[in-house]
């Protein structure tokens, strides 16, 4: 229990520490870790193993006359079990810190670019403005169907569901004016057939 | 070394409850006083060390520390150049 405690407290200080050494940006900040720092140390010094010096020497056996005539070896057993656990939970901690640090918001940019969290795509554009890339224009979808290159020039175009739109070009003021339809762009009286009579307005007025 | 070894300890304590007192008392919600109490064994800690120290017995002895004291040192003065370096004017 007194080991938990010790390494528990020995985490939780020296992560203290260490944040407040690397997020320090002004003197007073700077001062509060140095002060600060003695804790991490008490605990480090605690929690340090150290190193086993002693020699295993073998086990003389004496026998009934005196002499030696067999050695033998002292079992060693688990002599490094301190440093086991310390390096397994130093590894612990390693490994929540290394996740905490990439769950939290201020790490994604790093590890993620402009992509906020997962499951969502987003972009930003050079203001830092967020901007959604799957935003649908009101023209999205059509593609040129004809075209009538004469003074003034007709384009038309539909989408995959029959809805269509017509832009007017004229060359000589540098007009665009556009009509749509929600289907039947072959019609003779109010499609592309009769496209010199159908009403052009401004694209805002149109869409 | 053992007078060393006191006084580091006492300096210790009296952070821990510097860190304890004034989180608890300046933390304000549930969050704030929730958080606080990550702390709160640390203080502990030290006060049970404490407790020992004045019965005689102490928790940590710097005798035959020496190489993890310099490598703290070393340490210490890396992050302490580091984190100067990088202080706003």
């Amino acid at each position: 229990m007194k080991k938990l405690i010790i390494y528990f407290n020995f985490i939780i200080v020296t992560t203290m520490v260490i944040t407040g050494f690397v997020g320090a940006s002004t003197l007073p900040q700077l001062t509060a870790a140095i002060v600060f720092f003695p804790l991490a140390l008490y605990f480090w010094l605690l929690v340090i193993p150290k190193k086993n010096t002693a020699i295993v020497f073998p086990v003389v056996v004496p026998q009934k006359d005196g002499k030696v005539i067999k050695l033998k070896k002292v079992k060693e057993g688990k002599i490094d079990f301190n440093r086991r656990t310390f390096l397994k939970l130093a590894g612990t901690a390693g490994v929540t810190v290394f996740l905490f640090s990439i769950f939290t918001k201020r790490a994604h940019g790093a590890f993620f670019g402009s992509i906020p969290g997962p499951g969502t795509v987003s972009l930003k554009d050079s203001t830092g403005a967020v901007i959604d890339p799957a935003i649908k224009t009101p023209t999205d979808g059509y593609k040129i169907n004809q075209l009538d290159d004469s003074s003034p020039a007709y384009y038309g175009f539909t989408n995959k569901d029959g809805a269509w739109f017509i832009m007017k070009e004229d060359a000589t003021t540098g007009d665009y004016r556009y009509a749509k339809g929600s289907s039947d762009f072959t019609n003779a009286t109010t499609g592309w057939p009769n496209r010199a009579a159908l009403t052009y307005d401004y694209f805002e007025n149109v869409f | 070394m053992r007078l060393v070894s006191t006084i580091f300890l006492f300096y210790c304590s009296l952070v821990a409850v510097f860190l304890a007192v004034s989180g608890l008392l300046t933390s304000k919600g549930a969050f704030g006083i929730a958080t606080q109490v990550i702390f709160l064994p640390v203080f502990l800690y030290f006060v049970w060390a404490l407790i020992l120290a004045l019965r005689g017995r102490l928790d940590l002895s710097l005798e035959g520390k020496r190489i993890q004291l310099i490598i703290a040192f070393v340490i210490f003065l890396v992050l302490i150049t580091l984190s100067y370096f990088r202080l706003s004017p």
